[in-house]
């Protein structure tokens, strides 16, 4: 809850005007591009601590891109050409190189020209001296904007930031990676949003609910000021007693465990009171990335995450790109259902040396440090499952034959999360080490419901009887070989279902870091 | 002059991080250098301007260097992307 602060971006078309003097116009521009690299290097410092070494490099290429010297001469040719004003004339350059780099046919570049724009904007607010009047907040506020960029949200004071709300943006770039890193309340893509909150406006901003209130009365205001205060201090305790082990009255227990997918998130484990890392993403580690990580980026990055948590057990899957994870810089036909299409495994052996191989090694490199099980994605058959346990044998023989020093393989675990394998626990409980019910994706295969679309997404609550089943016939078959079954995925994180999943004897539960304290709250409480 | 056709072999291509570091080594040279692919010329010392040839994975490029310093360039140059762009 707070005052509103609506943003006040560059105004566009940016107006011509003709100049009396090119020579001074040409002078402006030197002096907004000094101002503009100064300002991204001192952004680019502001972060070094919240943003690890590689999500900064894009500042780097934002400081080159800034001082282009196509952009610089054509600007200035522009100029005394024309006779006109700098801002012009940048703007009609900058234009330019946006739009043909818009038409390739290339998402990644697509997203580059976005960086683009948000540059040029940069660029034109030093010109017109715009800057930091407009767009600072020097009282607590919620930001509302059309949309917002990594810069400008960067610049802002996070201790003055109490929440953002946009009207347009999407979950996957950077604003969002970067709002969620600062821990700020946020809401994307509320429609009209700036027209209808102005400046001074009281809003309350539920990220919980996903709902904004406009002007709320005095009565929701006394309501929402107890609420949060009441879950400051509930968050405060659950989260203390969540360092401990969670234990039910008559002593059970189940892991409850984190699933990770940045450095962050790591924190917030370790912070939440996770029992380990019972899912890490690795392919989220690496999405925005430029190139795909070498075995050296993918040894380093994992060693720094793990340092977090590093006496736990972690759970490390295997690079699961494609379906809704596309890697942009994958040479990719597109399918007609990704989901069921060349994803995880079935990718990885495809590119082996760019995907799996680095990655393996760097797991296997990882296990002398760190108390780490492999997790393989979209499993489909017993061959699937042979082929890339031989696979790790293989770079194990390898790593040794070089003469590093001797560790036996972590143990090999598999996503429970193609019907396939749900239905035969016979087949698979006695192949692998372990095993993971990929709640997710096995609920959307179930019910034939593709869960990113909105449309048939309500179909998927249905599925949790069918799923419960399939964890059932697991854990039995599993318990004859003394092996460990563990959820992710939404059920994991459904109290419904908490009580019947330790009584069950499901080894681990795996869920977002935040709502791990609750959870272990819950389990103390049960019988 | 020195003309010399390349082949990109970057899982990408020339992306945001190797067309900066590939402008970046060209920026340091007197000489001018291009870049010439699918009929179109750009100055090889400008990121933005090598982004929007697009070249893909596997895609040939033709390099030109005119120049005092050509004979170091062209090394520099030819290097890199036979290297992959590892430094």
């Amino acid at each position: 809850m707070g005052k509103a602060q609506l943003l006040d971006p560059v105004r566009l078309p940016i107006p011509k005007k003709k100049s009396a003097s090119p020579k001074d116009e040409i002078k402006k521009l030197s002096s907004a591009l000094k101002k503009a690299t100064k300002h991204n290097t001192q952004l680019k410092e502001n972060l070094s601590k919240s943003l690890p070494p590689d999500e900064l490099e894009i500042y780097e290429s934002y400081i080159e891109m800034i001082n282009d010297p196509e952009v610089v001469d054509q600007t200035i040719a522009y100029i005394e050409k024309e006779q006109c004003n700098v801002d012009f004339a940048y703007y009609q350059i900058q234009k330019g190189f946006i739009s043909s780099i818009e038409q390739l046919d290339d998402p990644y570049l697509k997203q580059r020209a976005e960086d683009l724009r948000m540059i040029t904007n940069g660029v034109l607010e030093c010109m017109l001296e715009k800057h930091s009047k407009n767009n600072s907040i020097d009282t607590p506020s919620i930001l509302i904007a059309d949309k917002i960029d990594p810069n400008q949200l960067a610049e802002l004071n996070p201790k003055l930031l109490l929440g953002l709300i946009t009207s347009k943006g999407g979950i996957t770039d950077h604003t969002t990676i970067i709002a969620k890193a600062l821990g700020i309340p946020f809401l994307i893509g509320v429609k009209n949003v700036t027209e209808k909150i102005t400046t001074g406006d009281l809003v309350i901003l539920d990220s919980e609910h996903q709902c904004v209130t406009l002007h709320p009365s005095s009565e929701l205001i006394e309501q929402t000021q107890l609420k949060i205060e009441q879950q400051k201090i509930n968050w405060d305790k659950e989260r203390e007693r969540a360092k401990e082990k969670a234990y039910t009255q008559s002593n059970k227990t189940i892991e409850v465990l984190a699933n990770v997918g940045s450095l962050q998130e790591a924190i917030d484990a370790s912070d939440c009171g996770a029992d380990g890392i019972g899912l890490l993403r690795t392919e989220l580690c690496f999405i925005e990335q430029a190139s795909l990580p070498n075995e050296k980026k993918h040894f380093e990055f994992y060693s720094e995450l793990l340092s977090n948590l590093p006496d736990k057990t972690h759970t490390l899957r295997l690079l699961d790109f494609g379906s809704d994870k596309q890697f942009p810089g994958l040479p990719s036909s597109p399918e007609e259902n990704p989901a069921m299409g060349n994803r995880a495994l079935r990718l990885g052996f495809m590119h082996y040396e760019l995907l799996l191989k680095p990655q393996i090694r760097a797991f296997l490199r990882l296990s002398s440090t760190f108390k780490i099980q492999i997790l393989c994605p979209m499993i489909t058959t017993l061959e699937d499952l042979d082929q890339i346990k031989k696979a790790i044998k293989l770079e194990n023989d390898t790593i040794h034959s070089t003469g590093k020093t001797k560790t036996p393989i972590p143990p090999i675990g598999i996503m429970v999360e193609v019907p396939n394998v749900a239905l035969h626990p016979e087949l698979f409980v006695p192949q692998a080490d372990f095993f993971s019910f990929g709640t997710n994706d096995l609920a959307q295969f179930i019910m034939a419901a593709d869960r990113t679309n909105a449309q048939v997404a309500h179909y998927l609550e249905s599925a949790n009887p069918s799923l419960v089943q399939c964890i059932t016939a697991y854990v039995n078959h599993a318990k004859e070989y003394h092996k460990k079954v563990s959820i992710c995925g939404e059920l994991a994180s459904n109290p419904d279902y908490l009580k019947h999943f330790i009584e069950l004897g499901v080894a681990s539960l795996s869920m977002p870091p935040r709502l791990i304290p609750k959870i272990k709250a819950q389990i103390t409480s049960f019988d | 002059m020195i003309v010399t056709t390349l082949t990109i072999k970057d899982e990408i291509g020339f992306h945001a991080r190797t067309a900066a570091l590939f402008a970046k080594s060209a920026a340091q040279f007197s000489a001018s250098i291009s870049v010439t692919f699918n009929n179109k010329k750009v100055n090889a010392k400008s990121t933005l301007s090598l982004m929007t040839l697009g070249v893909k994975s596997q895609d040939k490029i033709t390099l030109e260097i005119d120049g005092q310093d050509e004979n170091e360039a062209h090394s520099t140059l030819t290097e890199m992307i036979n290297s992959n762009f590892k430094s």
